[in-house]
């Protein structure tokens, strides 16, 4: 089956500019940058979970949020379907936005508090101008999302509903307009364990049921080996390692990814203990270490290539994987 | 040997509505050398044991009955300052969640340590205490130069670290760590975990962990306690309690866990909410979201009892067995 590409990214790059104290900004002749996002390039295809891993700071987030055009890319391109959106204006790209939707990490704060149920499913449609059968869609959509029966949620307030429930709320919302894709950000992370399991299969259920394309960002690599079929693993503003979810989670090749799932405690006190052989905290992405960005704390630096070169991601037995330790 | 012993602890909060049953007959030991993990969700009322072992309920909460055995000594009838002179913190000691942010910005990490030390041992002088305080700084990975540093000059992990260093400042036999590494990320928190562990085994030091994590129970723990409801659901062995778990809600939180290592695993739910403590269900608390719920699990509740050596639970599947 060959499987096309939805959202496609171009070497895409968001730097956000460093706002110094009006005494040294008339002393600093350059001004600085965060790199948030720094060349990264991948394809979410249809009907696929696209899994965005990496520590905080890595620049998932920005990743997901430049891809829906939240915040204006610096350079890079972003192509939806096929046509370039990079640089459309808000009116031009409006029609996109009713494809591409977004669930936010925490449900207490991503709805509206003086807004009933019924009026947050609402919202979406009014400002797409979809005014047909509006009452019809939001049953269906609380029905999708296993918040039965309707009515009785309808009219509550989010404050009435449990963690749980708001999440599905805003999964509900992301789907009224019948997007094919959504930005996933973090969706469970905020919610108890035995919650975490329901919104989870529940995201699953709907990919299959509407052939949503979903961008999951996750810092939880044993979530995204349940969610993602495939699998990008960033570092400081950069892609380090990309391919099959399973393939990368049985055989990572990439030291960072390898620290990473060695990192991961297992609910099984029999098997094999974490290990962590990487030290200190990720450096600050104001000035990211030079050559390969990990190299400060790399536990298989090879020597001078690593701090003065960048590695290019490579294909390297069926994934991606940017390092010197495989470009020989 | 057993350094903490709770028996039938009920701590209640007194509310407008009535009264918030956040621990209600809670049961469980911490040996001497090991650690004891406490899991749950949010609200079973894992924090609330924390606190009134520590005796820092907050206003409106109070130990309704029960005992706290401390090296045999009862802390619930030990008076408030026999309590701070003598146990907290040089006895019992804790780490909190999202410790990072408990340091004070405007004083230097060091001092903030050597505070500690010195408000609880009134002999020790100031050069001592910096002294010990550079020692800890070592023992808990921070380059001891580091020591004048303020907070903000730390990484989240470090201060974290630093928490700890402060934690151990009195040399406590009990350390209680509450979440000590939800709030940071991957690499780091395995970080920490591996220095707590290290810190068992090369201080003696017992500890009781909380956490809703349970693979970090699974890594540092030999026994595990699984709480709902402000209920012991079931205590045991670590190894026991994962690989024969008792009670449904014990293995419906196992098979919630997604696993990185071994075969691609679902992730099972266990539907439903946790129960709301002002009016928690009549009968096991857990019957409401229990597939398994007979008749009599709505009427009556179930006892807690030793089912194997060493292996308690509270569940009339496994009573009636």
């Amino acid at each position: 089956m060959v499987s096309e590409d939805l959202i496609v990214v171009k070497e895409l790059k968001k730097y956000f500019p460093l706002h110094m104290g009006f005494l040294r900004s008339l002393v600093s002749k350059t001004q600085l940058f965060v790199r948030a996002v720094d060349g990264v390039s991948f394809s979410v295809r249809k009907r696929e979970i696209f899994g965005l891993a990496g520590e905080s700071g890595s620049g998932k987030t920005t990743t997901g949020r430049v891809i829906l055009k939240l915040v204006q890319p610096t350079s890079g391109k972003i192509f939806v379907e096929g046509k370039d959106v990079t640089t459309l204006g808000e009116k031009a790209f409006k029609p996109y936005r009713k494809k591409m939707q977004i669930i936010f990490q925490d449900p207490y704060e991503s709805l509206n508090p003086r807004m009933i149920v019924r009026n947050i499913l609402e919202e979406p449609l009014l400002i797409q101008g979809e005014l047909g059968n509006i009452e019809e869609r939001i049953y269906r959509v609380l029905e999708d999302v296993k918040l039965t029966p309707p009515e009785e949620f309808l009219f509550r307030y989010p404050h009435e509903l449990s963690g749980g429930q708001r999440q599905r709320v805003a999964v509900a919302r992301s789907l009224v307009l019948n997007p094919e894709f959504i930005v996933a950000d973090e969706p469970v992370s905020m919610l108890d364990v035995s919650i975490r399991a329901e919104v989870v299969n529940l995201l699953l259920e709907l990919k299959d049921k509407y052939g949503v394309s979903f961008l999951f960002i996750t810092h939880d690599l044993a979530l995204s080996r349940v969610i993602c079929d495939r699998l990008a693993v960033m570092y400081l503003g950069k892609i380090v390692e990309m391919g099959e979810t399973e393939r990368i989670i049985k055989e990572p090749l990439h030291p960072y990814t390898q620290a990473l799932l060695e990192a991961v405690p297992v609910p099984d006190p029999t098997s094999k203990r974490i290990e962590v052989r990487v030290k200190g905290e990720i450096p600050s992405p104001i000035n990211p270490p030079s050559g390969c960005r990990f190299h400060t704390r790399c536990p298989s630096y090879i020597g001078e290539i690593c701090r003065r070169e960048e590695p290019q991601l490579m294909d390297i037995r069926g994934r991606m994987v940017a390092c010197h330790l495989y470009s020989r | 040997m057993s350094l903490l012993d709770i028996d039938n602890l009920k701590t209640y909060y007194m509310v407008k509505r009535g009264y918030v049953k956040a621990v209600d007959g809670v049961s469980f030991s911490v040996n001497k050398g090991e650690a004891t993990g406490l899991a749950g969700e949010s609200g079973c009322g894992k924090t609330t044991v924390a606190i009134s072992i520590l005796k820092i309920l907050p206003p409106g909460g109070k130990i309704v009955s029960g005992h706290i055995f401390f090296n045999g000594n009862d802390l619930v009838a030990l008076d408030e300052d026999t309590f701070r002179e003598e146990v907290r913190w040089k006895q019992i000691s804790v780490v909190f969640q999202g410790a990072m942010n408990a340091l004070n910005p405007l004083f230097r990490v060091g001092d903030q340590i050597v505070e500690a030390i010195m408000l609880h041992e009134k002999d020790v002088s100031r050069k001592e205490a910096y002294e010990r305080a550079a020692k800890l700084f070592e023992l808990v990975g921070i380059p001891p130069s580091r020591i004048d540093n303020y907070p903000h000059e730390f990484s989240g992990g470090m201060k974290q670290r630093a928490m700890i260093a402060m934690a151990l400042a009195c040399n406590p036999s009990l350390l209680i760590a509450d979440e000590p590494s939800t709030a940071l990320d991957v690499i780091v928190a395995a970080q920490i975990l591996k220095l707590l562990k290290d810190l068992k085994s090369k201080l003696g030091l017992s500890m009781m962990l909380i956490t809703h994590d349970l693979s970090i129970i699974a890594e540092i723990c030999e026994s595990t306690v699984i709480m709902y409801g402000g209920k012991v659901m079931e205590y045991g062995d670590t190894i026991e309690v994962f690989k024969n778990p008792l009670h449904p809600y014990t293995v419906g939180l196992i098979s919630a866990f997604p696993n990185i290592r071994g075969e691609r695993t679902e992730m099972v739910s266990i539907p439903g909410q946790p129960p709301d403590l002002l009016e928690p269900p009549v009968g096991c608390v857990f019957h409401p979201r229990c597939k398994y719920a007979m008749e009599i699990c709505r009427k009556k509740e179930p006892v807690y009892f030793e089912f194997k050596k060493g292996h308690f639970v509270s569940c009339h599947l496994i009573s009636e067995r």
